[in-house]
């Protein structure tokens, strides 16, 4: 019992100690990001690597969850004839939900963890100190661009991903299930407000923020060779996806 | 003796509980070569890095040209880093980066120079450590002496000066260590600058210092010219340089 209690009172202060910290880097990164000067190349070669190269698997994912999706909506929805209804609710589940959130997964897959393990590499390396030794700071050289282009490239993505989704989902609902396709673009062009989108694109901007810094924090931390790498890359996916559904629901039910 | 470039005053840092240095003072001359000798993880490094303030201490102050750099915010201690160059032990070189990129670096980031001029100097620096043809390597590319060789064209290329050295010619061929210490004098020579240098190399040691110290559990005990220390009486340090295994340093401790 003892033992229980102990381990929960541990787990605890370690995530405050651990949100305290990433706080303090937060405060770092925008402290240095106003500095300038601000070097424009790193960014786009981080906006490159976090956005370009994240298209392709964004695109697949998001299409086939549009497809889905549909698919799911129809069978239900014939149960009491609202076929029609599956567009709108296809194009608001993507842009107000599935976008933002299957976007920042894929790209915390794909870029977050390759944040921490660079980052982590270069700590272990003694590379973050060669930086540090040479007058650069290594948060602004490293960290305040990939968190810069995140925020910049993630809520593109996601309306690429809003995109093609609805378009994955017409694909599934006018030409394999017959809807009517008048009505099946009507109904989504009445239902679907702007609302939904600049909501979804908020959600994005947030969980962009949070998942380059806690990519960018867990490689800045990592502690001891190949494994605390490994360890770092792990930590900073699995915290991150977590991170991004707590806040999904945080933002939904008190900002919308 | 001469005028101090840095001074180390009472210095002191735990790790944990190990205790690595202990209340340690020790003066750097400036203009000239100084040489840290000591057994392996006795602290050397650790010595080093909290010199450019890499690592904070626990107590204890260092002052360079005057100025305590413990208590120097971080911008402030940047001012006088750029003042420094630094080969670390594992050479730290951007993996990312070619050599060329990397020995280029200090100049890219902090001088005006024209892309071409910094070039040039790159070249002149990669001749001067015998790595001519490696430009487009990466790292991971070169083998540990020469990444080592290309650390040091980095540490020594925006003309620092105070040059730190974590044993420039350790996994380095005899010639090669040869051509690197000679280097060094060279360079200290023409440019007048400090350099402080950790090395295991005893006979080179003996041949490039102007002062050698030595750091023991957390201090140093011994510090001198070359001949001031080969005439001194101290069991430890005459153990030390003839590198025997029996005498008052024990390989085996509780380390
Ligand atoms: N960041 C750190 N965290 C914890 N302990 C450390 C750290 N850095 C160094 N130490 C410890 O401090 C001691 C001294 O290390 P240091 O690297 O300075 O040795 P050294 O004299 O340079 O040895 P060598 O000649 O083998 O390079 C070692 O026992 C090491 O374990
Ligand atoms: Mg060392």
């Amino acid at each position: 019992m003892n033992k229980i209690i102990e381990w929960i009172g541990r787990t605890f202060i370690n995530f405050i100690s651990e949100a305290g910290k990433m706080l303090l880097l937060l405060i770092q990164v925008v402290k240095e990001a106003l500095k300038p000067p601000l070097k424009l190349e790193r960014i786009f070669i981080q906006m490159e690597f976090i956005g370009v190269k994240s298209l392709f698997v964004v695109i697949l994912v998001s299409t086939f969850t549009g497809m889905v999706l549909a698919l799911q909506t129809y069978t239900g929805f014939r149960r009491f004839s609202a076929e029609s209804m599956v567009g709108a609710i296809v194009a608001i589940s993507l842009c107000r939900e599935l976008g933002p959130v299957l976007t920042s997964i894929m790209v915390t897959a794909r870029a977050g963890s390759a944040m921490a393990a660079e980052i982590g590499t270069m700590r272990v390396t003694e590379q973050i100190d060669a930086l540090t030794v040479m007058a650069v700071n290594p948060v602004k050289y490293l960290i305040v661009p990939r968190i810069i282009a995140s925020i910049l490239v993630i809520p593109i993505l996601t309306i690429i991903s809003d995109y093609t989704g609805i378009l994955g989902g017409y694909i599934v609902g006018v030409k394999l299930l017959n809807i009517n396709e008048g009505v099946y673009i009507n109904r989504t062009i009445d239902l679907l407000e702007m609302s939904d989108i600049f909501n979804g694109l908020f959600k994005s901007v947030v969980f962009a923020l949070l998942l380059s810094l806690i990519g960018c924090y867990k490689g800045y931390y990592t502690k001891g060779g190949a494994r605390g790498v490994g360890k770092a890359t792990t930590e900073a996916v699995v915290l991150s996806c977590v991170v991004i559904f707590i806040a999904d629901y945080i933002l939904t039910s008190f900002l919308f | 003796m001469e005028e101090s470039i840095i001074k180390i005053r009472k210095l002191s840092k735990r790790f944990g509980t190990q205790e690595v240095l202990r209340e340690l003072d020790l003066d750097i001359p400036k203009g000239m070569i100084t040489v840290i000798i000591g057994r392996s993880g006795g602290g050397k490094s650790v010595l080093l890095k909290h010199i450019i303030g890499l690592i904070k201490p626990d107590s204890g102050e260092i002052y360079i040209d005057g100025i305590n750099i413990v208590k120097e915010p971080e911008d402030k201690l940047n001012e006088i880093r750029k003042r420094f160059g630094m080969l670390f032990q594992e050479g730290a070189l951007f993996d990312s980066m070619t050599i060329e990129e990397n020995v280029a670096f200090p100049l890219v980031e902090h001088t005006k120079l024209s892309h071409k001029e910094i070039k040039e100097r790159t070249k002149e620096v990669l001749a001067l450590v015998g790595l001519t043809g490696a430009e487009k390597k990466y790292p991971s590319e070169i083998s540990g002496g020469m990444r080592k060789r290309a650390g040091l064209a980095r540490a020594i290329i925006a003309k620092p000066d105070i040059i730190l050295f974590d044993e420039p010619t350790s996994g380095l061929d005899p010639i090669m260590s040869a051509h690197i210490d000679n280097l060094i004098v060279e360079i200290q020579k023409r440019l007048n600058v400090t350099c402080i240098i950790i090395s295991h190399d005893i006979q080179s040691t003996f041949r490039i210092a102007h002062k050698i110290a030595m750091l023991f559990e957390g201090k140093i005990i011994a510090e001198g010219t070359p001949d001031v220390m080969r005439a001194l009486d101290n069991p430890y340090l005459k153990q030390f340089i003839e590198g025997l295994s029996e005498g008052p340093i024990q390989v085996v401790d509780n380390e």
